[in-house]
This record gives C-alpha cells, sequence and structure tokens, in this order.
C-alpha cells in the first residue's frame, strides 16, 4: 500500500502527498518540538519540509528514503529557525550540540518517532484502568497521590495497574522486536555528550 | 562512535539487570570516570524515565493534531505547489460565477414579465391585502421508524439533556413519553417560514433555518459528532473536553470543527453550498475534491460541487435570518428582494433591478406593507398587482 503512495507521488499526484502529510505530520511535530517551542513555527517548517518534497519527490527512491529525507530536511529547518531567532546567543551551544549529530542520530530520531508511535497506540489497547494510571503518569506527569485523587482508587492499586501497565507494553514491545531500552540509552548518551 | 554507545548501553542494561562481570564492570567504571554526569545517567537508566520526556513530547504533539491542523498543513503545502492554479480560480471563477448568475436572472425575470402580462390586479399599498406578516407551520421530530411528532409548544427550541426539555427546563410535551436510546438518530424538520434551535447532548447550538432538516444523536458517543444537515443552519459548537471533532455532513462536503461559529447553507436552487465562518478556524473537504479549504472568521467558502472557492464577507447577512431579521448591508439589491420576494411570496416583476441600496434591519414579523413602504423610501419605484392570488411586486425605475 504505502508503496503505491509512492509511485502515486513520483507522478505527482496531490492526493499521494495528503497520504505523507497525514502520516508523518504527528512524527514530525513530535521531532521538532525537541529543538522549537513555537507551535507556528512548527507548522511552518512541515510545510516547508512537504513543499521540499515534493520539489524533490522524483529523486526519492524508497519509503525509508523518504522518511530519512523528511527527518533530515525537518531539522535543518529546525536549526536554521534557532540561528535565525532572537535569542542568538542562548541557542547558540544548542546549535553547535545538534550539528554534531550524525545521520545516525537521524535514524534513531525516525526509530523514536515509531516507537511513540506504536507505545501509544499500545496504551489504548491496555485495560482502561492501567491505560488511565499510564496516561496521567506518563504523558501528563501526575504522581501516585494525585492520580489516587483523580481515579478515587488506592495507592496499591495504582501502583499495581502502573506496572502491570509498563509490563504490557513491554510484551507488546517484544512481540514486535523493539528494543527500548538500547535505542533509548543510545539516544540519551548521545545528548549527553554532546551536551558537554 | 556509535557502537560504543552500543556497547555501553548493554553494559548499562546488565549493570541494572545484576550481570555485569568484573571485568565489564571495571569498564563501566572507567568509562563513567571520563565524565561526572554520566554516574547519574548510567543510575537513573530506566527505560521508563527516557520514555517518559520523549512520550510527554509525542504526546502534545499527538494532542494538537487533529484534522483541522492536517489540512491546514496539506492547504499550505498545496498553495505553494500550485499557485497559478490557485489564482486562476480565485480571479476569474467568481467573475464566471456572476456573468452565469446576471444571465439567469435575466431570463427569470424576462420569462415571469411574459408570462404573468395579462389578468393583474393594481393593489394600493394600503389595501388590507399587504397588512400581513408571514405565520409558521409547525416544526416536526421524525423518529428513525418513519413517526412524525409535530412540535406545538410555543418556544422554539429545544435541549437534548437527560431528558429532551425546552430551554427554560420544561418538558417537550410532545415527546415527553417516548424511550429513546442514546444512538438514537433523530431528524429535526422545520417548515416553510418556520425556524427552531436546539441544544445537542455536548452543548452545541444549532439555529435551523426555515425549511431545513438537521439529522442528530439523542447522546453523542466516544467517536467524533457527527450531524447532518439539508438546509440552512448557524453552529455554535462547544469545545469537547477529550478534543472530539464535531463534523457537520451536508449533501456534498464536510465541515470539522472543534469549537466555533459559522452559518451552512445548502442550496438545491444554485446546487452551492455557502460556509460562513463567524469565529474560530473550520475545515471543509469533499468526496468530490481533494482540495481541502481552511476558513477563517469574517470568511465564507462556496462549494459548487467541484472546487471550494473562499472570500472575504460581512458576516451579518447570512446570519441575520437567526434573530429573525432581514438584514440589508448597502449591496446587492438583488440579494435583498429575492429575500422579501421568499419570505411574503411576493414575485418580483422586473425587466432590469435599479442599482439601490438597502440598509438596515427588518425584522421578520414586519406587515409586507411596511416593508414595501421601506423599500419605497429607499428609492424603489414600483406598482403591487395580483394575478391568479399570486402577488406582484413590479418595480418600475428607469
Amino acid at each position: 500500500m504505502v508503496i503505491n503512495y509512492l509511485d502515486e507521488l513520483k507522478k505527482g499526484k496531490t492526493k499521494a502527498l495528503n497520504y505523507f502529510i497525514s502520516s508523518y505530520e504527528v512524527k514530525l511535530t513530535y521531532f521538532c518540538s525537541k529543538y522549537i517551542s513555537s507551535a507556528e513555527t512548527i507548522d511552518e517548517i512541515i510545510s516547508d519540509t512537504f513543499h521540499k518534497l515534493w520539489l524533490n519527490k522524483k529523486a526519492i527512491l524508497s519509503v525509508s528514503h523518504l522518511e530519512n529525507f523528511l527527518f533530515k530536511i525537518a531539522k535543518n529547518a529546525c536549526l536554521n529557525s534557532l540561528t535565525r531567532s532572537k535569542e542568538h546567543l542562548n541557542v547558540q551551544l544548542d546549535v553547535e550540540r545538534h550539528d554534531r549529530t550524525g545521520s545516525d542520530d537521524i535514524h534513531r530520531e525516525i526509530v523514536l518517532a515509531e516507537l511513540m508511535e506504536i507505545l501509544y497506540d499500545e496504551i489504548d489497547k491496555l485495560p482502561a484502568q492501567q491505560a488511565a494510571v499510564f496516561r496521567l503518569s506518563f504523558l501528563e506527569g501526575r504522581n501516585t497521590e494525585e492520580i489516587c485523587q483523580l481515579l478515587g482508587a488506592r495507592p496499591n492499586a495504582v501502583f499495581n495497574a502502573k506496572s502491570m501497565a509498563i509490563k504490557n507494553l513491554r510484551i507488546a514491545f517484544k512481540l514486535k522486536g523493539v528494543d527500548v531500552l538500547s535505542i533509548l540509552i543510545m539516544l540519551s548518551i548521545n545528548r549527553l555528550l554532546n551536551n558537554c | 562512535m556509535t557502537t560504543d554507545f552500543q556497547y555501553i548501553a548493554r553494559l548499562i542494561q546488565s549493570f541494572h539487570d545484576g550481570t555485569l562481570s568484573d571485568t565489564q564492570k571495571a569498564e563501566l567504571e572507567s568509562w563513567i570516570m571520563e565524565d561526572e554526569n554520566r554516574r547519574e545517567l548510567v543510575s537513573n537508566a530506566n527505560e521508563w524515565t527516557f520514555l517518559k520526556e520523549e512520550l510527554s513530547l509525542y504526546h502534545s504533539a499527538r494532542k494538537n493534531s487533529s484534522p483541522i491542523r492536517t489540512a491546514a498543513i496539506q492547504q499550505s503545502v498545496h498553495e505553494r505547489i500550485r499557485p497559478n492554479d490557485y489564482r486562476l480560480k480565485r480571479f476569474y471563477l467568481p467573475i464566471a460565477a456572476s456573468l452565469v448568475a446576471c444571465c439567469l436572472l435575466f431570463l427569470w425575470i424576462a420569462a415571469s414579465y411574459f408570462l404573468q402580462k395579462q389578468d393583474r390586479i393594481k393593489i394600493s399599498l394600503t389595501d388590507p391585502a399587504l397588512a400581513f406578516s408571514p405565520e409558521s407551520d409547525k416544526a416536526t421530530i421524525i423518529l428513525p421508524n418513519g413517526e412524525n411528532i409535530s412540535l406545538l409548544d410555543e418556544e422554539n427550541s429545544l435541549v437534548m439533556g437527560e431528558t429532551i426539555t425546552h430551554t427554560d427546563g420544561s418538558d417537550l410535551k410532545e415527546i415527553k413519553d417516548l424511550i429513546l436510546n442514546d444512538n438514537t438518530i433523530l431528524t429535526l424538520k422545520t417548515p416553510p417560514k418556520g425556524n427552531y434551535h436546539v441544544k445537542l447532548s455536548d452543548g452545541s447550538e444549532v439555529w435551523l433555518n426555515e425549511n431545513s432538516i438537521l439529522r442528530y444523536p439523542v447522546k453523542f458517543g466516544n467517536g467524533d459528532r457527527v450531524v447532518e444537515l439539508v438546509g440552512e443552519g448557524f453552529f455554535e459548537i462547544q469545545k469537547d473536553k477529550n478534543a472530539k471533532s464535531f463534523l457537520v455532513k451536508s449533501s456534498d462536503q464536510t465541515i470539522s470543527v472543534l469549537g466555533t461559529k459559522f452559518n451552512l447553507s445548502t442550496s438545491s436552487e444554485d446546487h452551492l453550498t455557502k460556509t460562513t465562518l463567524v469565529e474560530g478556524k473550520i475545515a471543509l473537504h469533499s468526496e468530490l475534491t481533494t482540495q481541502q479549504l481552511i476558513v477563517m472568521p469574517n470568511q465564507q467558502a462556496i462549494f459548487n460541487g467541484k472546487n471550494f472557492q473562499r472570500k472575504n464577507v460581512n458576516v451579518e447577512p447570512f446570519i441575520a435570518w437567526r434573530s429573525g431579521n432581514f438584514y440589508f448591508d448597502g449591496g446587492d439589491p438583488t440579494m435583498a428582494l429575492n429575500e422579501i420576494s421568499n419570505w411574503y411570496d411576493i414575485k418580483i416583476v422586473s425587466s432590469k433591478i435599479p442599482k439601490l441600496s438597502f440598509f438596515g434591519y427588518i425584522e421578520k414579523s414586519t406587515e409586507l406593507a411596511t416593508v414595501l413602504k421601506i423599500l419605497k423610501d429607499s428609492g424603489l419605484q414600483f406598482t403591487v398587482q395580483r394575478k391568479e392570488g399570486q402577488l406582484l411586486l413590479k418595480i418600475i425605475n428607469e
């Protein structure tokens, strides 16, 4: 199916472009939000990125090539925007840090975005109580006490639901063959090193 | 470098699993010694602490995503891809459309002139026959089994709460005893010259103009909130706690909204679907085109069955019906005369509509004689005639 859309895109079908925009919009927004906080700027960057994709559509070889292209262009646009931004001095360090990240890093970012999408969808499949606890804790950053109050549950129940949720998600990832920990550790070490 | 990370990651993982050999322990320790920040990283290296940060970023990206945002991005990319195409549509379509409209108007006027020349009786403005204002019939609710229920109550509104009531909280007598499922689809139908107001289960409000139909569920379910409209309605959509989209479907287009105020008019006469936005932001799409359109306040989108067009408008004339008024903004006199013609069942006969400007609000409960007097004061010269029971307004301006 996806390959069909790629062929359609290369033929110049705008419907295929719409398809890719709706499939990658959230992932790219997430990726850009690591660099840039203004939602408007991110919107501009994303529409810029897809415009560039359209201009270069004939050169795209595969879907993973397309992903690489989108993330790379988006990253460059983010960096450009940071350089142009008013707090030039403050972000200078950031720019240098991100500049040192190579293409391996882009690949990891793509994997991470994919991972987030899978994880997010897996949360929906959890039993209701587990999903609610997981969302409050991991997505909204609530502590156990707050979760107890919101759900009217005892701390023990909340704790159990949380560990069950994590266990279930881990099983789901294992089934999909994703090694979450090593991806995350690599990414963090990478950021840490670049920070120094 | 990369292989180093992978190796270190594995060491950290084994460290937490407690399966680290002495040599590996030393290796990890020397790696930590290179930089003090690493100790903290290693001791906190639990997948879920990393995940938390990433997930909350992804969560906010996902939360801010909506069909409207996607459509906005798609539209902005499309506009950059085909600037010429879009410019062409924007400038020439309105001109073409108005040329066609002029021709049609001319034909209609010519036809009505020739067909109704005979047997006319002149009526003076003080004639009691003109001292009337239209009275409305009753709105009806149609149940899925086809049963029709006339809404006889005085108040032209209902509220979909736990039970169905009037705005003042009193029961709606006619449907009080019905037992309805939450997902039952009700059809609210307004008669000619009567409108109705309904507050839906999510607090969103719809004003339904005459001769219109609104289909909606007794209570919205877990998915998107979906209603269907034929005719004309004004919508005031409440934002949903869980950011569920509100979709308004009409015969050939769908509007998606989060929270906003707009007027939708579908006309069987000219086959144009007009969406006029007062507040907020909406996205339009249709199965008949890949084009998607974002509409901002004080803009009107027109769908002709093939593509969307957008223009800036004064919204007042398009929403005045809601408060039971005509609103004339000094613009197109044809539009004003057509509205009066439809409301009072009086046919306009004219070889040429004069370039006059009508201004102001006129309540729809105003008697025809008074409205005609206002037209006269605005400079319209005419005689009123009757032919076989049909009132005619013959314009005689040069």
